[in-house]
């Protein structure tokens, strides 16, 4: 009998180590192959380099279409990045998830979420995989698993209130065994906060609240009063980056609320518009540095923060670096948070130079005013949710970067401002530039205008770096930041991706309800 | 090589009177860029949606207000924003789940008939379901308040500046006069064509709307004399000049003056873009913000 027992029990075991070793793993989502783009950036730091060369500078000019797949009808603009494992493509908009072949752009599978109750359908970041599930999450607050073969649905979960406006719109990061999931909404004041989820049934890990919710937490000091400090926002509207070595999480958060008019928080208002690092199985915050402290501009500090294993003054260090929305280009040591470059990357008037730690420090004149303030960059900022690359190749850190004005308001002057309470009008934006940082320094190595929209990036070891041209998908020597190619597919409403499929590189991109893969003529 | 060169002699009297086509001047109701709250386009929700607005039914809030003012404003404050002695109700889950649902006072309801101190003392439990209902609506306006594109969601006093400050500025260091005069591009009554001070404070600043989305969609009723205009001289061959449709890494799109459209490649050419307006642009990275409100007072009495 007890022969049995443990038989069976073995039997057993194995069919668990079975059923948790089937499909994508976290050790291959942790070191991905060329043939894999597993996780929202590619790989766990954020840099969207790709080590391939088969498509180079010098060979670029041929790239042509493979294959193009669209939206049904209705189905809106494809601003996620799509995931690429054994041989298929997925991919979200808001409600929706799909599941493309990746040699014909077939579609396998097209999963609707009927149970919509409303939310903000602004757009969908992607989606993220593990085992053999999908996750992606849905404008009405749920976390949702799907079969990976087959799309249907295994369960879903709910991760915030759509009652009280917040919404679902970011790619899950898939970290160990647990789903990052990030949270979005900034209408109503209300915290911000991100959850380590379990995947086999979106049930709480732990979550880490962006603002003090008890009056001991970190950061109250920065907060006229616990109640400010329990609605202070701070959205976690990025997929996060992770240094598995370090065993941190790289998060970044979101504008305070209310966002605009800010009478009633005086103070930091920390951790809003901050890069953190958190312990990924505690979720407790190890460091902080603040991108814009006491923001009154909408400049969420939710770039990516991307992780550099780089070389400063003739030692290897551990970097973090991020293009924030402010316009300042900040390099950290990722173990600690101690700044070592604090730049420009485009030109701004609403700082006066930087703290002890290298944050920002405001100009009081320069927040939004009844009568108006003028200010440069404007809401939409110097760079926004737009994925910036970093190739070790080159050593430099490419982003989308904009050089806009307006003029900032506030509607609501009383000493209890709720919501956004004002807001920026106008105005002017110069040419949209791509522009190429060096990462020791923050100077600016080449800036090239970026006559295309709004795109992430994307850099290879072919020398070459990928972004938004003039309706479409450009092609442009990473080293000097040359135009190579353009094709005209469409205002490009993602970031691309790379990866090798039958021998062949493939370049994928969206432009608004179209997907498109390139491959090289052969 | 692209060269943007500074052709004041162009200004139009248009300048600060053309409808120009601004850049988003709200954001969009319910977020950042393009999207919204709802279902995609082409789709039916299969399930009622929760608005980010909900309907506020005018008399069940007028009745709902006058309880307030009997019952709840003493600590909860005028907007419910709360007070020295009670807390800001605005971002609570029962009023914003109240308000999401579909039955106003369908949450508010229990949670006071369960008991909650009021201000005359009068039991809360004794609110009868029209009271609730008021209540409910009553607060939903209170929190929709708060939310952009609401009525209250709307610019102050602009007029803080010092007129004569302005017109010295006008007349001096902002160069203006250079191109508004009494002869050329006359301003005198801008105000009364233009809506508000606010509209003519933004239109100073920003008369040509910026750079982004220039020359897209057909061409326009009328030539604009704000325009982007650009000259393409190739290496070999006459130079070539229109209105600036776009300009892509690899070519300039031009419509030349009898309206045809002409794609020219820019690798080996010469490519100089003429902005009218770059004399406003120059003035963004200048101006101060005392000298705007100054200037705007100014203007907005000019005779």
């Amino acid at each position: 009998m007890r022969r049995w027992v443990v038989l069976a029990s073995v039997l057993l075991l194995s069919t668990v180590l079975t059923a948790q070793q089937s499909g994508l793993t976290s050790a291959q989502i942790e070191k991905p192959g060329t043939t894999s783009w597993p996780t929202f950036n590619g790989d766990y730091s954020g840099r969207r380099f790709s080590t391939l060369t088969k498509i180079n500078a010098s060979n670029v000019k041929h790239l042509s279409v493979a294959w193009l797949y669209e939206l049904p009808q209705g189905g809106g603009t494809v601003k996620a990045t799509p995931l690429f494992v054994d041989g298929v493509l997925y991919f979200s908009t808001p409600d929706h998830a799909y599941a493309i072949e990746a040699r014909t752009g077939r579609e396998l599978w097209h999963y609707t979420w009927t149970r919509n109750r409303g939310g903000t359908h602004i757009g969908n970041r992607g989606v993220g995989i593990f085992g053999e599930s999908v996750f992606f999450l849905t404008p009405d607050c749920n976390l949702v698993s799907l079969d990976i073969k087959t799309g249907r649905e295994k369960w879903f979960k709910e991760f915030c209130s759509l009652e009280l406006m917040y919404f679902g719109s970011v790619a899950p990061v898939v970290i160990k065994d647990r789903l990052m999931v990030g949270i979005s909404g900034d209408d109503l004041d209300e915290p911000a906060y991100l959850d380590a989820r379990n995947p086999e049934n979106g049930e709480l890990i732990w979550r880490w609240y962006v603002t003090p919710q008890k009056k001991d937490d970190p950061g109250i000091e920065t907060w006229p009063s616990l109640d400010m400090a329990k609605h202070g926002g701070g959205m976690t509207w990025q997929p996060v980056t992770y240094d598995p070595e370090l065993n941190l999480i790289y998060v970044t958060t979101g504008n305070p609320q209310p966002v605009v008019a800010y009478a009633n928080r005086k103070g930091a208002n920390l951790f809003t518009a901050s890069i953190v690092a958190l312990n990924a199985d505690t979720g407790k915050m190890v460091w902080y540095f603040q991108s814009s402290p006491h923001d009154t501009h909408d400049w969420d500090a939710t770039q990516t923060p991307v992780l550099i294993d780089g070389v400063i003054n003739g030692q290897p260090r551990k970097l973090l670096a991020q293009a924030s929305r402010n316009g300042k280009f900040f390099v950290l040591d990722r173990t600690n948070g101690k700044s070592i470059v604090s730049s420009e990357f485009i030109k701004t008037n609403w700082s006066r130079g930087y703290d002890e730690k290298g944050q920002p420090i405001p100009n009081p004149e320069k927040r939004p005013q009844i009568a108006g303030a003028l200010v440069t960059p404007d809401q939409g900022g110097a760079t926004n949710w737009y994925s910036p690359s970093f190739s070790p190749q080159t050593g430099l850190f490419y982003v989308n970067a904009n050089r806009s004005f307006s003029v900032w308001y506030i509607y609501d002057p009383s000493d209890n401002p709720m919501g956004w309470g004002g807001t920026d009008r106008g105005g002017y934006s110069e040419q949209g530039q791509l522009k190429a940082i060096d990462y020791k320094t923050g100077q600016i190595r080449w800036s090239i205008p970026r006559y295309g929209g709004n795109s992430g990036l994307l850099s290879t070891a072919g020398n070459v770096v990928f972004g938004s041209a003039a309706s479409g998908l450009g092609a442009y020597d990473a080293t000097t930041g040359t135009p190579l190619w353009n094709s005209r597919i469409g205002g490009i409403t993602n970031g691309p991706i790379t990866y090798e499929l039958d021998g062949k590189q493939y370049v994928i991109a969206a432009a608004g309800n179209r997907l498109v893969a390139f491959v090289l003529n052969e | 090589m692209t060269i943007t060169r500074r052709t004041s002699a162009m200004v139009s009297a248009a300048v600060l009177l053309t409808v120009a086509v601004i850049r988003a001047q709200e954001p969009p109701p319910g977020g950042r860029g393009a999207g919204g709250r709802g279902a995609p386009g082409g789709q039916t929700p299969s399930v009622p949606q929760i608005s980010a607005r909900p309907p506020v039914d005018p008399a069940a809030h007028d009745r709902g207000r006058a309880l307030w003012a009997s019952q709840c404003i003493g600590c909860h404050g005028s907007q419910a924003r709360g007070s020295e002695t009670g807390p800001n109700i605005i971002r609570t889950k029962t009023v914003n789940f109240d308000r999401s649902s579909f039955t106003p006072g369908s949450v508010l309801g229990p949670f006071l008939k369960a008991g909650h101190p009021t201000q005359s003392g009068k039991p809360s439990a004794s609110f009868t379901d029209e009271e609730i209902v008021g209540l409910a609506h009553f607060l939903r306006e209170r929190v929709n308040d708060t939310m952009r594109g609401s009525a209250l969601f709307t610019p102050g006093d602009i007029l803080v500046g010092d007129p004569k400050a302005g017109e010295a500025y006008f007349n001096g260091a902002g160069g203006c006069a250079t191109c508004h005069n009494a002869t050329a591009r006359n301003l005198a009554g801008i105000r009364t064509r233009i809506a508000t001070t606010v509209d003519l404070q933004q239109r100073m600043l920003f008369p040509g709307g910026g750079g982004r989305g220039r020359g897209r969609g057909g061409p326009p009723a009328a030539p604009n004399p704000n325009a982007v205009t650009a000259t393409v001289t190739p290496a070999s061959g006459p130079a070539l000049s229109g209105v600036l449709v776009e300009r892509s890494d690899f070519y300039v799109t031009l419509r030349q003056a009898d309206g045809t459209i002409r794609v020219v490649p820019t690798t080996g050419a010469k490519v100089v873009t003429t902005n009218p307006l770059q004399a406003h642009v120059d003035l963004l990275d200048r101006i101060t913000d005392k000298q705007i409100h100054d200037v705007v007072a100014y203007l907005e009495n000019l005779k």
